[in-house]
């Protein structure tokens, strides 16, 4: 959280890290992706190597903020420790099976549809234990 | 080189994209970046809804590039989004983890009817409780389901399970957990 809303005496009562994914269409090739993550991770390296150069980068944040929020966030309220990057990886099988299994305790799956809208990796992986079983 | 077509992105999702997007490390790779403006299709009624509600954040219509068909490769961060809607026609797929882990906090306003001891920061024995935890160690306490292991129960019975320790799990080798711990401790809070 930045620091303004704190500026604006809100208190925190919750606070976690969480890993995003990457989505892509059919149309890019393992090349292209291939070479998007290899300027990531240099990205990824460069921050992690000097994260003082993050806060001039963070103009973009009021820009997609509204306009309340765009005078009150300065790049200087961002705390560093808070930006945390790590390489791009694929989604490791036991943390989807278990977002499977979650999701599927709340019956918000109908029938394999989850299994074809992932990853192809983890399709097949799937595919390959069933067989096995 | 090859063209590439991003959704919009910010630092708090798709910091790294940024970064190499700024420094030209896309172009060294062989990549021509192009932007999609995720809002392009948003209606201005639903913009102005969204701004109006008290306290929300216009931070994300993820799909709009992805339906609207000029997005190749785009990024979408909620877990609602494993799914595809009807009508979804890209066919695209979640390929991986990305550079970023994001940060994510819930405050509350001093203005807002919930507004309690707990935000006040009072001492630890006065915060406000929520299942017998003060409010700002819920989710260690297990009661938020992403929070634990055994998330795949029924709700019901996940509801029956004792409570767990507070501290418990701490020391997991999750990186994301890790990475929190590190960060309430450089900023001298409880963890």
């Amino acid at each position: 959280m930045p620091r303004s809303p704190r500026r604006r005496a809100a208190a925190l009562i919750c606070e976690a890290f969480y890993h995003g994914t990457e989505v892509a269409s059919d149309k890019v090739d393992a090349a292209t992706y291939g070479a998007f993550n290899r300027a990531v991770r240099e990205a990824v390296r460069r921050i992690n190597a000097n994260k003082a150069r993050v806060p001039p980068l963070l103009h973009r944040l009021s820009q997609s903020e509204g306009p309340r929020d765009r005078a009150r966030c300065r790049p200087q309220d961002i705390r560093a420790s808070r930006i945390v990057v790590c390489d791009p990886a694929p989604i490791p099988a036991d943390e989807m099976q278990r977002t499977y299994d979650w999701l599927k305790s709340w019956d918000m799956l109908r029938g394999d549809r989850f299994a074809r809208s992932i990853s192809s990796t983890w399709a097949c992986r799937r595919k390959r234990m069933r067989r096995r079983a | 080189m090859k063209k590439l077509v991003l959704e919009t992105t910010a630092p708090f999702q798709g910091l790294p994209e940024l970064v190499a997007y700024d420094e030209g490390l896309f172009e060294k790779e062989g990549l021509i970046v192009e932007w999609a403006d995720r809002e392009k299709d948003v209606r201005q009624e639903d913009r102005d809804q969204r701004d109006q509600s008290e306290g929300a954040r216009p931070v994300c219509q993820p799909r709009q590039a992805a339906r609207a068909g000029p997005g190749r490769h785009v990024q979408r961060l909620r877990m609602g989004q494993l799914l595809p809607r009807p009508g979804h026609r890209v066919g695209s797929r979640q390929v991986g983890r990305r550079g970023i882990v994001t940060y994510a906090a819930l405050a509350v306003r001093p203005d807002s009817p919930v507004y309690t001891a707990a935000a006040a920061g009072r001492p630890h024995r006065r915060r406000a409780v929520l299942f017998r935890h003060p409010l700002s160690r819920a989710p260690h306490a297990g009661r938020v389901p992403a929070a634990r292991p055994d998330q795949g129960l029924p709700r019901a019975q996940r509801l029956a399970l004792p409570l767990r320790r507070d501290d418990e799990g701490r020391d997991r080798g999750h990186h994301a957990d890790r990475a929190l711990c590190h960060a309430r401790r450089e900023e001298g809070l409880p963890r």
